[in-house]
């Protein structure tokens, strides 16, 4: 009985002149969104490819000078863009695209685009992503809204009831046929995408996982909706007070909440501002990272201890290059200092980025955002992964360059070299996190998620207990 | 007839649900809103007055390093941190803070002042150090944006001016009291306007409240104009929504929910999707250049000019003929005169790409000046900015103030490490010092845009609703 009410609300539900201006509307947003995902991923891509090949280019062409001038010439890594910015380019505006890899310092990432932005970009750009997180479900608020209600104002339910149709298999089909009239919107938007994304030249096996989980977390994200929708509508005393009330649920999950989690998270888990940021790196690395180990005994200590190792009275007796062995334990030092710092930084980031996916309870919509952004490769993990991956390349150019500078330069008092050490670098190149890393990131939106899978369930069981035929 | 009405109305209210639910509502998110934004602005203060602090302290520690050693005679040190060198003096102890004085409304209205640097530490190095000075911030908060009392207003508000105004037309309709009522002498088309006039009279009375008690609790003054500003706009908008739900309330008079979708598509349609249009055509007609090619640019114009280093001083002495007359002393081949001469010369290569940056973003500002006009909410949302000095304007004009500063700071320090002269503890007060930055007392007059938008709607609402539908 619940197919036959399925594939009679769906039928119909495709038919209505409804769908049909929302199926326009819907298309035509994305098409904008796709031409922004397309446009925004060519040029990133364009730029970012060229930049990188530009920086080693110039690093292995620097010519003859110290391996340490070379170390403080450096060059820059840069995060490649992902593919599926094309899907939604979520925090990309917001998180720098390039680090200096310098000696002594490991820079911030530079070249955030939204620092060049004006005021008005603020209110958010049109992305397919946009389009499925926050538009489809309330597109399945103006489709659903009087799915039940309606019955109830033509007086059509007690007809109904007088078939084997109970309450419950009435409300599931409803539920089920308005999935289906939005899945159908939400395969096409994610097939013409992957079709784009392959004609792009993106290899297809790189995307169709993410894409697939996309898809089955938006599905169950629709899935609650439409239940919750199709309670609502036979919860509601009219078709205007169950439309009503769905407007301002969705806003409230799409708007309100989204908005007020993160504002109340940064006032729970304050960062530190840059300034204050960049005073504790100072201090630590004049201090040394216990706080009692100041940077001019270090040196001291560090200079008898080679002496002492090499058994020799004075600098000028060693048959390495001073120079380069203390460059390198200054580097190692500031290493300590930058990982303590740093990572009490992303603890904090990370604290802020729990409490939001546990504040996205109150919103499903908030959870799903966060997944999309996840596997679209344009979050913060990812970010933070090129970071880490772009220290660990700054570490090792730094020791490769003053390995060569304490070992080759003894005695020599202009030591120089050229692209024979310079080409022993390689150019930097980004590891794209594992699905499967991704997937354990996301694992409490999809808690969340299902959650509210289950809420809306439960919602349809109780509104189907109490739709009577005598409430027609 | 119109008292009994507005008594009627008073007495509806007093009974609905809804409306207590909404009012209650809208003033736990102001409060919220004014905790969270009160929040951010004591934490910049905080930060603000500890550079402050630093940048008192700075000249006062560096003079008395140097008078030490004039009176002892003796510097042990490396020469790249003695503070008398002038490439030491011009890269560090000379570095000099220039804060933005962020307005009590900044606690309001957040505007751009998370995105944009309220604080620069300048040396005479290279330029790109001041660009890099970003906050630290949450990228996925400042992508949602800040809940403050802006937000509030532009997103919420309308939202409570239509759960308060989207069936006064209908609900005679649905309740069956239509018949009753046009048997009455008045025309219906005078009851719904009373009971919108009654309704607007109220929200702006609530409104007006709140807003004088916030500015209260929050110190915001209510004399320098800025507070009037920004409740003013307030005050309009709120003027517009009401002539917006005239309208649409005229338009279906029969079925409040048909009224409340439209009025929902309303302000999806211009809050949420108009101003990422705008953005998108002004972005697709001024692109922004890239800051990585920026980067790429100038490591090729370095490498250019480190290839032929000789050539750079004598050109940048042409440009300084005031240093030919005294060479005595100038080494073309110390660091700081190569370095310092390099990136002077660099900066003139890029520059052209540098200055397309501001370029871009000021024909994109003019497009969405004109577009902005389609948008309500963008409209109040500029305002808004102007009032609480937190418009990208104001920061541009921080970052030229600053941009200024920088040039003054690095033509006499490039000028002293060519000369190689050491500074003494009588010249540290010659040092080029910033001045305290202004910010502008913008006014938008944007009271007339939302009168007129809104005079449109009541005129078009006024002839729906005599052509008597009912």
């Amino acid at each position: 009985m619940t197919a036959r009410i399925f594939r009679k609300e769906f039928s119909e539900l495709l038919q209505s002149g409804q769908y049909l201006w929302s199926s326009i509307v819907f298309l035509l947003l994305l098409v904008a969104g796709l031409y922004n995902g397309i446009g925004y991923y060519k040029v990133e891509k364009g730029r970012r490819d060229l930049a990188a090949e530009a920086t080693y280019r110039q690093w292995l062409e620097q010519g003859e000078k110290n391996p340490h001038s070379a170390a403080h010439y450096g060059f820059y890594a840069y995060k490649p863009v992902s593919p599926l910015a094309v899907l939604d380019k979520g925090l990309d505006d917001y998180l720098g695209v390039t680090t200096w890899l310098e000696a002594h310092y490991q820079n911030e990432t530079e070249a955030r685009s939204v620092t060049d932005k004006l005021g008005l970009s603020r209110f958010g750009d049109l992305t397919i992503g946009l389009l499925l997180v926050f538009f489809a479900p309330l597109f399945i608020v103006l489709l659903g809204y009087n799915l039940v209600s309606s019955e109830k104002e033509n007086g059509t339910l007690r007809m109904i009831f007088s078939t084997r149709a109970t309450s419950a298999r009435l409300l599931w089909g409803k539920s089920l046929a308005l999935l289906a009239a939005v899945a159908v919107w939400l395969a096409v938007s994610l097939g013409i995408m992957v079709v784009v994304l392959v004609l792009l030249g993106v290899s297809l096996s790189h995307v169709l996982l993410p894409v697939l989980i996309v898809f089955l977390a938006l599905l169950v994200m629709y899935a609650a909706i439409s239940a919750g929708v199709v309670a609502l509508s036979a919860q509601s005393n009219g078709s205007a007070t169950a439309l009503v009330s769905g407007m301002a649920i969705w806003m409230l999950a799409a708007i309100l909440i989204p908005r007020l989690n993160g504002s109340v998270t940064e006032r729970v888990f304050p960062a530190p501002s840059a300034f204050a940021f960049q005073q504790m790196i100072d201090h630590d690395k004049e201090s040394g990272v216990d706080g009692h180990s100041p940077a001019s005994e270090r040196n001291k200590a560090f200079r008898e201890e080679v002496l002492r190792k090499y058994g020799v009275d004075s600098i000028s007796q060693l048959p390495v290059n001073f120079s380069g062995l203390s460059l390198q334990t200054g580097e190692e030092d500031g290493n300590k200092v930058y990982d303590k710092n740093y990572s009490a930084l992303y603890a904090t980031l990370q604290q802020q980025d729990k409490l939001m996916a546990g504040l996205s309870l109150l919103s499903p919509l908030a959870a799903t955002r966060n997944l999309v952004f996840g596997f679209a490769g344009t979050d913060l993990h990812r970010h933070e992964a090129f970071v880490q991956q772009a220290e660990i390349k700054r570490r090792t150019i730094q020791k490769l360059l003053n390995e060569d500078y304490a070992y080759g330069g003894a005695g020599k008092t202009a030591y120089t070299r050229g692209e024979d050490l310079w080409g022993q670098v390689s150019n930097f190149r980004f590891q794209e996190p594992a699905v499967s890393v991704v997937a354990g990131q996301q694992v409490l939106n999809m808690l969340v998620l299902m959650v509210w899978l289950l809420l809306a369930g439960v919602l349809l069981v109780f509104s189907a207990k109490k739709l009577k035929p005598f409430s027609a | 007839m119109i008292r009994t009405i507005i008594r009627q109305d008073w007495w509806m209210i007093r009974q609905h649900f809804l409306y207590k639910l909404l009012t209650l509502v809208f003033g736990v998110c102001l409060l919220l809103a004014l905790w969270n934004g009160n929040g951010i602005y004591q934490s910049k203060m905080k930060t603000h007055a500890a550079i402050d602090s630093i940048a008192r302290q700075q000249p006062v520690d560096h003079l008395q390093q140097v008078k030490a050693i004039e009176e002892t005679g003796v510097y042990t040190g490396s020469p790249f941190s003695d503070p008398r060198a002038p490439y030491a003096v011009a890269t560090h102890y000379a570095a000099r803070y220039i804060t933005y004085s962020l307005h009590p409304l900044a606690k309001w209205n957040t505007g751009q002042s998370d995105i944009q640097a309220t604080y620069y530490k300048v040396t005479a190095s290279k330029r790109q150090a001041l660009l890099v000075n970003e906050e630290i911030a949450n990228p996925q908060v400042q992508f949602t944006g800040y809940f403050d009392i802006a937000f509030v207003i532009i997103y919420l508000l309308p939202l409570f001016v239509i759960g308060f105004t989207y069936n006064i037309s209908a609900q005679e309709n649905e309740f069956g009291t239509l018949r009753m009522l046009l048997s009455e002498p008045v025309s219906i088309t005078k009851i719904i306007a009373v009971k919108f006039v009654f309704r607007f009279l109220l929200t702006s009375v609530l409104l007006w409240t709140l807003l004088v008690l916030l500015a209260l609790v929050s110190k915001v003054p209510l004399h320098d104009g800025r507070w009037f500003q920004f409740a003013a706009g307030a005050g309009c908008y709120t003027l517009l929504w009401f002539g917006v739900s005239w309208l649409f309330n005229a338009c279906s008079r029969k079925n409040s929910g048909t009224t409340a979708s439209l009025l929902a598509a309303f302000w999806l349609c211009f809050i949420v999707l108009v101003p990422g249009i705008i953005n998108m055509i002004a972005t697709g007609r001024y692109p922004m250049p890239s800051r990585i090619d920026l980067i790429t640019q100038t490591r090729e114009a370095a490498a250019d000019i480190s290839k032929k280093n000789s050539d750079v001083l004598g050109k940048y002495l042409q440009d300084h003929p005031e240093l030919v007359s005294d060479t005595v002393g100038m080494n073309y081949n110390d660091f700081a005169v190569k370095a310092f001469t390099a990136v002077v010369e660099t900066e003139k290569i890029t520059a052209p790409l540098r200055n397309l940056f501001d370029e871009q973003l000021g024909s994109q500002q003019k497009i969405a000046a004109t577009l902005g006009y389609c948008s309500p909410a963008l409209v109040l949302q500029q305002s808004f900015n102007y009032s609480a000095a937190t418009h990208e304007d104001d920061f541009r004009a921080f970052k030229e103030h600053v941009g200024t500063f920088f040039t003054k700071n690095r033509t006499f320090h490039t000028n002293r490490i060519i000369s190689q002269k050491r500074f003494t503890s009588e010249e540290l007060s010659s040092l080029p010092e910033p001045g305290a930055f202004e910010v502008a007392d913008t006014k938008k007059n944007t009271y007339i845009y939302f009168v007129l938008f809104t005079m449109v709607c009541l005129l078009s609402g006024w002839v729906l609703m005599k052509r008597r539908l009912y």
